[in-house]
């Protein structure tokens, strides 16, 4: 089970044990079917208890012939070993395969009382997963062609061993999420034969589910597992970009990776790192995620109203969860695509301790000067995009299959982005350097500590974040050192009382250095014009930031109700000023039956300014205060299959003390002039409806609709201005997202989305409108935001192809965007007198094709 | 996000270098205002005190303005014109119903007119703008100001030039300034000193034949012309400058690239006045007429001009 064992600090239940089979029963072959010469497999879903014994079992896959009646008697006699949940023992639910074989009779067994005259055989070895040499546990062998061998079972190292009879050997080996395996071997006389046995593992869908229920708290919580990941089309195999085709997120404009989430900024979603803030999510803004994808065990999506645990953020959170190392043995898995390569690897180090690591590098710089046209007159041009990550990870805790109360996990992460554009000499009339370098480290430590009802998880972090803008002459170097920790502290009394706690603090030191230009505007008043040659001014800073929050949050459950009300305080110490906030949210869920379900919630969120946004004037604003956001939301999840479920949710933000440019201008008695750079004076409202029907993974198929009616609108406080709408609101954004694996290794999935077009204020001209000084026009425009850009559609498609080998896999994937390359409209520019609208178009047809080899 | 909004900024630029209009700033095949000068672009008084005499005289200096109008396919049709005189910058036609004042009207040629000269400190709106404001163009203007007048009273001068269904509105400032800290001095109009095509000189008044697919058009050096000056920052502390002059490409064949070139940008990054003319898809033979128009940043502005003949 390659899952974390805990979620963002919010208990999840996990299978910390599986179970193993204890006592088998044959079954009775059907008599008709028997003398039909006919065989068969039947799919049972079997429910365990607590103990291991069998409360339930089903027909999964019906086969007739009186097999599927059979199967299920001789289930309901099987004894397994008990499963357990977060180590304890728990009941579950998983899928079992019971196999129908007509014996062939052996010539050389004739009687089964002379068994002991027969000389015996060993048949040892290993199950292995074809393709990715992962272990397979709880596996049988047995020769089919002696039924009174019995069988044997693999253990956690996919190791068995079986005695039969010496001779010929029908060997057959089973295993839940595997084909059955055929072998014909011949068994000399009291030698042991060893064989490795290459099962080719099924649709991850059909392998052992955990049916144990998370403890779902938020309204909408959107969790993406690890299949759903890397498979959807459009998004180049990137985990995290999966989240733009959630409802209540915004379409960003060409291939950004902006999360405009319930019309609020990209800047007040807040991305998360197992539980640690990260400065950004994508590479360059518009490349892959700073996470390698096999990293990754889920994404958790929130686009409001979440718990108290999460705070700064008056938008959506999201939270990548990354995953443990194997502990069967080792494996990789190398990608290569058009614009980088990453490389993955993990392996069991010793017992209960496992590492995990990632690496990737681009060559877009590398490709770029290929097909950049050169300068006829000798000029240099350098467009170096280039970035890379890195992922390390190192746990210790229980082996897999084994319970272990206490775990601990020790990560390394970091992330590098550089664009360096040089374009000198040649017939260019300027000469133009310009280096924009971000970069960010963390550090961090994880520990769960289980004792009894209570479960302890503690993680201390540090981090380093660097950014450097370098523009000519110009240059800004910011270096925030981070200390952080996290600790929270979950007890769960009884069935109907639940308690947690804990604490978000952090520690930033931040130190910029600056050479600028006197800034125009900024420092004097501007004239319309040329500018001017100024000095250099040389500017130094060193703020410290703390921002410490605690949490507390209660379940109570009476009947079928759940009610959880929440705090969150925090305090601020910035620039030697201090700002408090207190977040009070509650939740309530009602099981109206086990389908159907209400959620709702209300709730009070929170962001503090940027530490260097509270700088003097003119470069920053001292007196801004947090943004607020006073967020509801009311939703229904009926669940119609057990692998279709559909979620409705309607919503309504309203958002306060926004912070927005440009800050009061005050004209003071002497003469001066005092230009804050920012204020609180944004508000904000948004409401919609967002639904989704999702079809989980299963054997062959996954996919959603989602649908999100929206309105996001925004005004300045201190005016008598109206609400107008936000520059991203998207009346109804549809996405429809299906994968279907035909088999034979073949995939295809496609994405189709349909999206209102963005506001844009239209233009109207009637005369030129001239500025001498500038030697710039004026343009005349109708009502702000008063049309919209035509709307967008899209149809992306994605095609996998799987070659199988012994011991690896390698997968060849096409991933084309814009299939019937639609004519989309991103922005409009306008000619230089603003008489003329010009569309920007979107991403035109786009094929990407990538090579994943793993093992 | 800073960075995001960046990389957005990047990509759209770099998307939008396919995308738009082939016209550009240095084309001139209709009615337009080239250029707009004042003489003297900019009123000092000796200080700051507004009831000293001296000072008051500054205020009323006779202004003159003259225009750079082109017109090629006009066939020298008079051009009407109006010029208003306003408080409000972002009023653009200065036409807000009674805060403008009409300083001249009439025809004018295409070319360079040197318009009736007027006097602005002692003009009075139809009515106060501000509450309890006197209606003195001047003290309203200060009145509205977001800045209180720091950084010099910068009143509207708005320019209306219409010919059959073309019109334009075309506005430049006029700026009163004192010494409010020291080493502020009045400013000067700039003044180009030669153009070189292909590295030869063309005198002012020299026919030059034009040949090939493009031209190098440079300024001989004026650094050693433009002006430092001294303007208060915020804080009423002095902040030194040294204008860096834009010079705008103009021409009624084919098109400059770049259409104007500028002493540094925001990096510091200095670039040459150097440009390149091409004359455009199938070219014709024929006259062509350049104008190269010079601006300080600060409100200072002329301009020159070049007949050339294009032959393919």
């Amino acid at each position: 089970m390659r899952r974390q064992l805990v979620d963002a600090g919010v208990h999840v239940p996990v299978l910390t044990k599986e179970p193993a089979l204890l006592q088998g029963v044959e079954a009775v072959y059907p008599p008709q079917a028997e003398r039909a010469g006919l065989e068969a497999v039947v799919v049972l879903t079997v429910t365990l208890g607590a103990d291991g014994s069998v409360t339930e079992a089903a027909v999964a896959q019906p086969v007739g012939n009186g097999f599927d009646e059979a199967a299920v008697e001789a289930m309901k006699q099987y004894r397994f070993s008990p499963a357990e949940v977060d180590g304890v023992p728990a009941p579950i639910q998983m899928l079992y395969q019971v196999r129908f074989v007509l014996a062939v009779p052996d010539a050389g067994v004739t009687d089964a009382g002379s068994e002991m005259a027969v000389p015996r055989a060993t048949l040892k070895g290993t199950l292995v997963a074809r393709g990715s040499r992962t272990r397979v546990p709880n596996g049988t062998v047995q020769c089919v062609d002696q039924p009174d061998a019995g069988e044997a079972l693999s253990d956690d190292k996919g190791t068995f061993s079986l005695r039969v009879f010496a001779g010929h050997c029908k060997s057959v080996a089973q295993a839940s999420g595997f084909e059955t395996f055929n072998a014909e071997e011949t068994l000399a006389s009291d030698e042991t034969t060893e064989v490795i046995y290459y099962l080719i593992p099924k649709a991850s869908g059909f392998e052992t589910v955990v049916r144990a229920k998370r403890d779902r708290k938020e309204v909408v919580r959107r969790t993406l597992e690890r299949q759903e990941l890397q498979k959807v089309p459009g998004s180049f195999g990137d985990p995290v970009r999966v989240i733009q085709n959630f409802p209540g997120v915004a379409r960003a404009p060409f291939l950004l990776g902006q999360l405009i989430v319930r019309g609020a900024s990209p800047a007040q979603t807040l991305t998360y790192m197992d539980g640690v803030e990260i400065p950004l999510l994508f590479h360059l803004g518009a490349g892959p995620s700073v996470v390698n994808g096999e990293f990754l065990d889920k994404v958790d999506f929130f686009p409001g109203g979440f718990g108290s645990r999460y705070g700064r953020a008056v938008g959506g959170v999201v939270d990548v969860t990354t995953r443990q190392g194997a502990s069967d043995t080792y494996h990789g898995v190398a990608k290569v695509d058009v614009q980088d390569s990453s490389l993955f690897f993990e392996m069991p180090i010793t017992e209960g301790v496992s590492i995990a690591a990632a690496a990737r590098r681009s060559y877009v710089d590398a490709i770029l000067p290929l097909v950049l046209p050169k300068d006829p007159e000798g000029g240099t041009l350098l467009i170096l995009p280039t970035y890379w990550d890195y992922q390390v990870r190192l746990d210790a805790g229980g082996p897999k299959g084994k319970p272990s109360r206490n775990n601990y996990s020790l990560m390394a992460f970091g992330s590098d982005d550089l664009l360096k554009v040089v374009a000198t000499g040649g017939g260019r009339n300027r000469d133009v350097s310009l280096d924009v370098h971000t970069r960010f480290h963390r550090l961090v430590g994880n520990g769960v500590f289980r004792r009894g009802k209570s479960t302890y998880k503690i993680t201390p972090y540090l981090g380093y974040d660097n950014a450097t803008f370098a523009f000519g002459t110009t240059q800004l170097i910011a270096d925030t050192y981070a200390v952080g920790l996290r600790a929270d502290y979950t007890y769960e009394a009884n069935k109907w009382f639940t308690l947690r706690l804990g604490t978000d603090s952090r520690w930033d030191h931040i130190a910029g250095k600056a050479e600028l230009p006197v800034f125009s505007g900024t420092q004097y008043v501007a004239f319309p014009g040329a500018q001017p040659a100024v000095e250099q001014q040389h500017l130094e800073r060193q703020l410290n930031a703390v921002d410490a929050a605690l949490y507390l949050e209660t379940d109570f459950k009476i009947g079928k109700l759940t009610v959880t009300p929440g705090i969150r305080g925090s305090f601020a110490h910035v620039h030697g000023q201090r700002r408090w906030a207190a977040d009070p949210r509650l939740w309530a869920q009602l099981e109206i039956t086990e389908w159907t379900q209400l959620k709702g919630s209300v709730g009070l969120y929170t962001q503090p300014p940027a530490a260097v946004n509270l700088e003097p004037a003119p470069f920053g604003t001292p007196s801004l205060v947090h943004e607020k956001a006073f967020q509801t939301s009311l939703g229904v999840v009926q669940k119609l299959t057990d692998n279709i479920n559909v979620d409705l949710t309607g919503y309504y933000n309203r958002r306060f003390d926004n912070v927005v440019q440009p800050g009061p201008r005050t004209v003071n008695e002497d003469g001066s002039v005092t230009v804050e750079r920012y204020s609180n004076d944004g508000l904000g409202r948004a409401y919609g409806l967002e639904l989704m029907v999702r079809h989980e993974v299963t054997e062959h198929f996954f996919g959603w609709l989602s649908y999100t009616f929206n309105r996001s609108e925004e005004r300045r406080a201190g005016t008598d201005d109206p609400y107008v709408l936000t520059a991203f609101d998207q009346t109804h954004i549809l996405t429809l997202v299906g994968s279907y694996r035909i088999g034979k290794g073949w995939e295809v999935g496609a994405r189709f989305r349909y999206v209102t077009g963005n506001p844009k204020t239209p233009l109207s001209h009637d005369y030129d409108l001239y500025q001498a000084d500038s030697n710039r026009f004026s343009a005349q425009f109708g009502d702000f935001r008063s049309s919209r850009v035509k709307p967008f559609h899209q149809l992306d498609l994605r095609v996998d192809k799987s070659f199988v080998f012994k011991l690896w896999t390698l997968t060849v994937f096409l991933d084309i965007q814009n299939v019937y390359n639609a004519h989309n409209v991103e922005a409009s520019i306008f000619d230089y007198r603003f008489r003329q609208e010009f569309e920007v178009p979107g991403v035109p047809f786009l094929p990407v094709l990538g090579l994943k080899g793993s093992f | 996000m800073q960075r995001s909004r960046f990389i957005a900024w990047v990509t759209v630029a770099f998307l939008t270098g396919c995308v738009g209009s082939q016209d550009d700033l240095s084309q001139v095949f209709d009615l337009r205002v080239l250029g707009m000068a004042l003489s003297p672009p900019e009123s000092m008084a000796p200080d700051c005190n507004p009831r000293n005499p001296a000072s008051l005289v500054a205020l009323n200096a006779s202004i003159t303005l003259s225009t750079l109008i082109a017109d090629p396919k006009g066939e020298g049709r008079p051009l009407e014109y109006t010029l208003r005189t306003c408080v409000r910058q972002d009023d653009r036609i200065c036409g807000n119903e009674g805060q403008f004042i009409e300083l001249s009207r009439g025809t004018l040629d295409a070319g360079v007119s040197v318009l009736p000269p007027f006097s602005l400190g002692p003009l009075k709106l139809p009515a106060p703008v501000s509450d309890g404001g006197s209606g003195f163009l001047l003290e309203e203007t200060r009145a509205v100001s977001t800045f209180g007048g720091l950084g010099g009273l910068r009143v509207p001068l708005v320019l209306n030039v219409s010919a059959g269904d073309e019109r334009i509105y075309a506005q430049k400032l006029m700026v009163f300034n004192c010494p409010i800290v020291p080493g502020m001095k009045q400013n000067e109009n700039p003044a180009l000193q030669g153009i070189r095509l292909d590295g030869e000189p063309w005198p002012e008044n020299g026919l030059r034949t034009l040949t090939g697919s493009k031209g190098i058009f440079e300024l001989d050096d004026f650094a050693g012309l433009e002006e430092q000056y001294v303007v208060p920052s915020f804080e009423l502390q002095p902040i030194a400058l040294k204008e860096a002059w834009k010079v705008a490409w103009h021409t009624t064949m084919g098109r400059f690239g770049p259409t104007e070139t500028s002493g540094v940008d925001q990096g510091g990054q200095a670039s040459r006045h150097k440009t390149t003319w091409t004359p455009g898809a199938n070219p014709k033979e024929g006259p062509v007429t350049f104008w190269f128009v010079v601006r300080d940043g600060r409100g200072g502005e002329s301009w020159t001009s070049r007949s050339g003949y294009y032959v393919p």
